[in-house]
């Protein structure tokens, strides 16, 4: 009796804990002398029946606070199992009656300081962001709680115990390998959509590169025909002649050589292919969009110590960003480079801007978008990127009308 | 007494730029001195390394036909004195690049392709940089430096609202007027950089002429653009003495 009003707090007092709910209000108090009440004047009568009514009343409880059913199952079973655990535990191990409550309590304790611990010290949640995911688990846990008990058929048995914690620890292993192979294939799947994005980058960048190289043939070929005529209007000592040819002839070729579609030509010095292709994508999207666009790279880099998908996730975000500001801004330019030295690799990217900005704190914030609701992850995501690398660092500049972003990343160590 | 170098590879140019450097030093009496004028690098190195200057301004080509250009050397330079002053000879097609200009932080580009327009604009950057090696020798408490990844950054310290440490141990955010610089250090070694930063709460260091209130029951400091940040009950307690949130 003692016993059973004894789990039935400590079971309170988890329950608050794993809710992340401190609160002292009235209601919490009249809760627990329900819940006392309850067990008190019903646990002869009731027996396995007064736990199906406690257990209903704690997730009403729980339901209170969260709101989703599928939630609550969870965080009640799971506290109901980590008690009922600590309970048989208590009963096997103590060889006389009177030991029993005491070493419950003293596990209790143990339980209850170790979710604590954990709960306070990292950010893990009892239950999954995937609506399904919590649904499948809320189902499993409520079969094992109901195994539990009626299996120990409501009285604890001593041989009994030992068989719960075997099943519970081989479901709860089960359970992790599960979730470990579920996360496995999501992240495939995001690898192979990445890698399919990247190879259609990668062939619109060849087949770029085969137009310019026709588009160079051709030119050698003029080129030819202009030195054959030049040197036919010099033999013939026909200045003037020279001079209208040069104007109409020569002059209209070299501006065409530094109109736009020749300012990505540095590409072709990126050799990290993931970085090459989100480069070419975002500026080649820029330049279809008359954007003035402009790349620079001298020196070719090879390897970065960051996953390059980190990299590219947060140039992405960058290039995008800058590309929103410029849409329908014919005269806004897009200048974009990478300098490298001995141990660091800078992305720079520049935009002109035409509204006038927020401080970037503000720009910063979930949600929070020049362009209205639904928008905004793209600063704090890249944040969150730079955050979790120990290897990237960040600048971010207004100066005067230009919004400039600068990534820097370690190179990886040469193994040559 | 400032030593100018300079450092450009076509011999032509190379006459024409020590010209007018010695006439503009000579004209408006500039505490000045042509230390070296050279093709290579290598040359400059060997100067230095036998007078190492006092104070440095150095006029240097990007395209030199080296082992090594022009922002590289000016690195490698400023490694070796983060004072210097640097003036990039560049021409106009090279301007554009956007990778030479935040580099280095250079006191000005000179463009070759406009002859016409070199001789004042040399004498102005020469005066300028006088002007900056007078006032840095008084004000050196206007400005701290940081090393942000390859590059020494001077930054004033009127343009810097906050540090604060990052999720990531080993990295610092330093809020500025107009942005944010990442950069690799300790927090706890910030406020020994000047005497207007204050550490308010354990992942903050502020700087005090940057405070417009002071939330005693929130314990947060409101800052000249708006932005909000923690601040630790003995900080507050400092602060109010200091005569902040009223």
């Amino acid at each position: 009796m003692v016993f059973f009003l004894t789990q039935q707090l400590f079971l309170f007092v988890l329950i608050k804990l794993v809710l992340r709910d401190h609160s002292r209000k009235i209601y919490n108090g009249l809760f627990l002398i329900l819940i006392l009440g309850l067990s008190f004047g019903l646990y002869t009568s009731l027996k396995l029946w007064l736990s199906i009514i406690l257990v209903i009343l704690y997730l009403l409880y729980v339901y209170w606070h969260r709101r989703v059913l599928s939630q609550s199952i969870i965080i009640t079973m799971e506290t109901h199992i980590l008690s009922l655990i600590s309970a048989q535990l208590a009963i096997g191990l103590s060889h006389q009656p009177d030991w029993k409550l005491t070493i419950f309590i003293g596990l209790q304790i143990i339980v209850i300081s170790l979710v604590m611990f954990i709960l306070m010290h990292t950010k893990l949640s009892l239950t999954f962001k995937t609506y399904r995911l919590n649904r499948y688990l809320a189902a499993l846990l409520a079969t094992i709680y109901l195994a539990i008990i009626l299996v120990s058929d409501w009285q604890y048995q001593p041989e009994t115990w030992f068989i719960n914690l075997v099943i519970l620890f081989v479901l709860a292993g089960l359970l992790t390998i599960l979730y470990m192979e579920y996360l496995k294939t999501v992240k495939t799947r995001y690898q192979i959509e990445k890698q399919s994005q990247q190879m259609q980058a990668d062939a619109r960048y060849l087949s770029e590169v085969e137009t310019h190289y026709n588009e160079l043939r051709q030119f050698r070929h003029d080129y030819q025909n202009m030195l054959i005529s030049i040197e036919d209007y010099l033999t013939s000592d026909d200045l003037p002649g020279l001079k209208t040819y040069y104007e109409t002839n020569i002059k209209p070729v070299s501006q065409q050589l530094m109109t736009d579609k020749y300012h990505l030509e540095d590409l072709s010095r990126v050799q990290v292919k993931a970085i090459k292709s989100i480069l070419f994508s975002k500026l080649s999207y820029a330049q279809a969009h008359h954007i003035e666009t402009h790349f620079e790279l001298k020196t070719p880099f090879s390897a970065l110590a960051v996953n390059d998908l980190d990299v590219v996730v947060a140039l992405g975000i960058i290039l995008d960003n800058a590309i929103d500001a410029l849409m329908g801004h014919p005269d806004g330019k897009l200048m974009s480079g990478i300098f490298v030295d001995q141990q660091n690799v800078v992305f720079m990217v520049q935009n002109d801007t035409y509204d006038k900005l927020p401080p970037i704190w503000q720009l910063q914030q979930r949600g929070f978008s020049t362009k209205g609701p639904d928008r905004g992850l793209g600063l704090a995501h890249l944040n969150q990127i730079v955050e979790r690398n120990d290897q990237m660092i960040l600048e971010t500049r207004q100066l005067g009308t230009l919004f400039l972003q600068q990534l820097t990343v370690k190179r990886a160590k040469n193994n040559d | 007494m400032i030593n100018v170098y300079i450092c450009e590879d076509d011999p032509k140019q190379l006459t024409q730029l020590k010209h007018l450097v010695t006439t503009a030093i000579v004209a408006h009496q500039l505490d000045m001195q042509l230390g070296l004028a050279c093709q290579k690098p290598a040359e400059l190195r060997q100067e230095l390394q036998a007078h190492r200057p006092q104070q440095a301004l150095y006029f240097l080509d990007i395209s030199l036909k080296a082992e090594v250009n022009g922002i590289e050397l000016a690195t490698e330079l400023r490694a070796q004195d983060p004072q210097s002053k640097i003036v990039f000879i560049t021409t106009h097609s090279e301007l554009a690049l956007l990778v030479f200009k935040y580099q280095i932080e250079a006191l000005d580009f000179i463009i070759k392709d406009a002859p016409e327009a070199l001789a004042p604009r040399i004498e102005r950057v020469l005066q300028v940089a006088q002007d900056r090696f007078a006032a840095t020798a008084t004000d050196v408490n206007d400005y701290i430096e940081i090393k942000v990844g390859p590059n020494l950054r001077t930054i004033k310290v009127d343009k810097i609202l906050f540090f604060e440490s990052s999720a990531n141990a080993h990295k610092l955010i330093l809020h500025l007027d107009d942005g944010q610089v990442e950069f690799y250090g300790l927090l706890k070694e910030v406020p020994a950089l000047n005497t207007a930063f204050y550490k308010c709460h354990k992942s903050y260091v502020v700087n005090l002429n940057k405070i417009t209130g002071l939330n005693k029951a929130l314990r947060t400091l409101t800052l000249t653009d708006g932005e909000t940040i923690l601040c630790s009950l003995t900080a507050s307690r400092y602060l109010v003495k200091k005569g902040f949130g009223h």
